[in-house]
């Protein structure tokens, strides 16, 4: 059955068409309450199952036999895995809110400046050089423009090629909008992965490197909140570069 | 002395009774497990004694019923409860939550954990809290 479109509207970019980026159909709606309530439920039963394992812990011999050892060892990773799991679906369902988004004057540098010092750790393990242009002001959210450069920087960090990594960002305007690219000199991505590299749980590696399979799901929406695109441009063994756009106010 | 625990989870509730005691707390605490139980309540203690209204509410936002913010709206406009510090306990991480209590006039924004020894520092929180009024 056809359903009207409905207003969600929230804080929109200012001089943008307040119609276009905030108005979800039914469906969408519906799925984001669904993500919401399920993310917050399952948080409760997490918790349930967490706390409860460690309170039965608490109370067992320091010596156990080989089944109760494994049973402690899977529920604690199976516990680990499942927080790793809800953080990540938590954070896919708020950047998938436009509601929540707050758009305000963001200078871009400021949200690359505190994605670098979250990652200040894997950038001092990994020794990669991480250099920028001149990065304008824009119109956006601060928190989740950070979030945006925190994903797309961490992901050159992680697949690293046989160089130390080496990370550029760079912006160039045209008529209407910013085009920012953050460019590594990583593995690569075949072009046959490019099509669903944005789409959630999509992972092209194994356990050898960790991840959910959300990060780059998260940047599209952010990145779309924004009423911008994002692509991938990479060739096997040299690098990629993504490359999204936000408007120019 | 009593705090009135606004939550229907039995679990957190087991929990926040046991951050209560292991801070040495010997609060009456007095559970409502959805919303409309917990107006109720607060119906109640702003018609009796100022002795009755609790010494301080801990609130779970996403309740049965009627939810956590309309409640904490009511007791910050109802003025024999207005004073009354309330401690917002939730699951969510959002900012934008947090942001949102705090405006509606939470005192405390505490995040349940889930390891266990983080969800016991509630009772210090509470604590702190009470020592202040």
């Amino acid at each position: 059955m056809w359903a009207a479109p409905i207003q969600l509207c929230s804080p929109s970019p200012p001089g943008r068409d307040p119609a276009s980026p905030c108005v979800l159909d039914r469906s969408e709606r519906d799925t984001q309450r669904l993500l919401d309530g399920a993310v917050h439920d399952l948080r409760g039963a997490h918790r349930a199952i967490s706390i409860s394992t460690e309170l039965l812990i608490g109370g067992l011999p320091s010596q156990l036999d080989h089944d109760a050892a494994y049973a402690v060892r899977e529920l604690q990773t199976g516990i680990a895995k499942m927080n790793a799991l809800l953080s990540g679906v938590s954070s896919y369902a708020l950047c998938a809110s436009v509601s929540s988004y707050s758009f305000g004057p963001v200078a871009v540098e400021t949200a690359l400046t505190l994605a670098l010092a979250s990652l200040e750790p894997e950038i001092r393990k990994t020794g990669a050089v991480v250099v920028h242009g001149v990065l304008p002001s824009v119109v956006g959210d601060l928190r989740r423009l950070t979030e945006l450069f925190r994903n797309l920087v961490g992901n050159a960090l992680k697949y690293q090629g046989s160089y130390v990594p080496r990370i550029e960002i760079n912006a160039s305007q045209n008529s209407h909008d910013w085009l920012f690219s953050v460019q590594d000199n990583g593995i690569g991505i075949d072009q046959k992965h490019w099509d669903g590299l944005f789409v959630p749980f999509r992972r092209l590696h194994g356990s050898e490197i960790p991840g959910l399979g959300l990060g780059l799901a998260i940047c599209r929406k952010i990145v779309e909140a924004h009423e911008g695109s994002i692509r991938v441009e990479s060739q096997v063994g040299l690098g990629t570069a993504f490359v999204f756009t936000l408007p120019a106010t | 002395m009593s705090i009135l625990l606004i939550e229907d989870s039995e679990g957190d509730i087991f929990l926040v009774r046991r951050a209560l005691e292991k801070h040495g707390l010997k609060h009456d605490v007095i559970v409502a497990r959805d919303g409309e139980q917990a107006l109720r309540m607060l119906h109640q203690a702003e018609k009796g004694p100022a002795a009755d209204v609790p010494q301080i509410v801990l609130l779970d936002l996403n309740l049965p019923k009627v939810g956590g913010s309309q409640i904490l709206s009511h007791i910050r406009r109802t003025q024999a409860l207005a004073a009354m510090p309330v401690i917002v306990l939730t699951s969510s991480d959002s900012p934008a939550d947090r942001d949102s209590m705090v405006a509606l006039g939470a005192n405390v924004y505490f995040r349940k954990s889930t390891d266990l020894q983080s969800f016991m520092e509630l009772g210090q929180v509470v604590k702190q809290l009470l020592a202040t009024r």
